[in-house]
């Protein structure tokens, strides 16, 4: 089987899965077709190098996620240096300027997901992962503790840790959206 | 109960997400992209950091040696034959 033959092959399979799990880190198309092309960029010259023994959809999607994680790291250094800024703790700066609409919303739930997402983009990188793998992207919790390298208990650790921020950040946001009413 | 029940409502916003398509061109892109970045080879890599360090090693042992020697090149003053001013003024 030739190189082009299997990078097609892996392109058509997995084209889908990378670009909306790129979408739901970055929230914009413009940006998630950039991870998208860095993902299938390094898939199609470490293909050779590639262990048979673990699953292809595996190895792309933890591509993929350090693919979106870096982008976005890289994104706040281009802003920090432009601007002299000290560095930050957090990843949000990226998305102070972008807003929280996915762009894969439907248009009666606009409103509460851009909600929900623009507190997903305050959790810690790691918490955030496991919840956009578990939650969006429906996988078990093997399969993402093989995705982030970690074991599975620790991936239920972020995962419950994830959840109680998210409950209590959106608990402060129920009160400001109450006092609107 | 009534922000329990918010709560849960925005948590669940996210599971109708529709799968979107990057754009039709994007495979070419990467192709260009993917074969227009060549690898170097791990040798060559080396070669050149090995030049860089031979390079800033002889540099500085030039000016180390420069500055232990005293200068014996001192050029006597110029004796010039100008018949102009030294300040440049014509009267």
């Amino acid at each position: 089987m030739s190189q082009s033959y299997t990078f097609n092959h892996i392109y058509f399979e997995y084209r889908l899965m990378v670009f909306n799990l790129a979408l739901h880190y970055v929230l914009n198309t413009e940006d998630a077709e950039e991870i998208t092309q860095d993902v299938f960029v390094k898939v199609y010259q470490s293909i050779n190098d590639f262990n048979s023994n673990s699953s292809i959809k595996t190895w792309v999607y933890r591509i993929t996620v350090n693919a979106s994680i870096d982008f976005i790291k890289r994104k706040n250094s281009k802003k920090r240096f432009f601007i002299f800024g000290k560095k930050s703790e957090s990843e949000n700066e990226y998305f102070s300027v972008k807003n929280t609409e996915h762009p894969g919303v439907i248009l009666e739930n606009k409103e509460k997901s851009a909600l929900l997402f623009s507190v997903i983009n305050t959790l810690p990188e790691n918490q955030r992962t496991a919840f956009l793998l578990s939650k969006l992207e429906g996988l078990s919790n093997p399969e993402i503790a093989v995705i982030m390298e970690a074991s599975i208990s620790a991936v239920e650790s972020l995962q419950v840790r994830a959840k109680k921020t998210l409950r209590q950040k959106l608990g402060e946001k129920f009160e400001e959206y109450r006092r609107k009413k | 109960m009534e922000r329990d029940q918010w709560i849960d409502d925005v948590l669940n916003s996210a599971d109708t997400l529709s799968k979107l398509s990057p754009r039709e061109s994007l495979l070419q892109d990467i192709r260009k992209k993917a074969q227009g970045n060549t690898t170097v080879d791990a040798k060559t890599v080396w070669a050149v950091a090995a030049s860089i360090i031979l390079l800033i090693a002889l540099n500085l042992r030039v000016i180390v040696n420069s500055d232990q020697k005293p200068d014996k090149t001192i050029m006597p003053r110029m004796q010039t034959d100008n018949p102009f001013s030294g300040n440049n003024q014509l009267y």
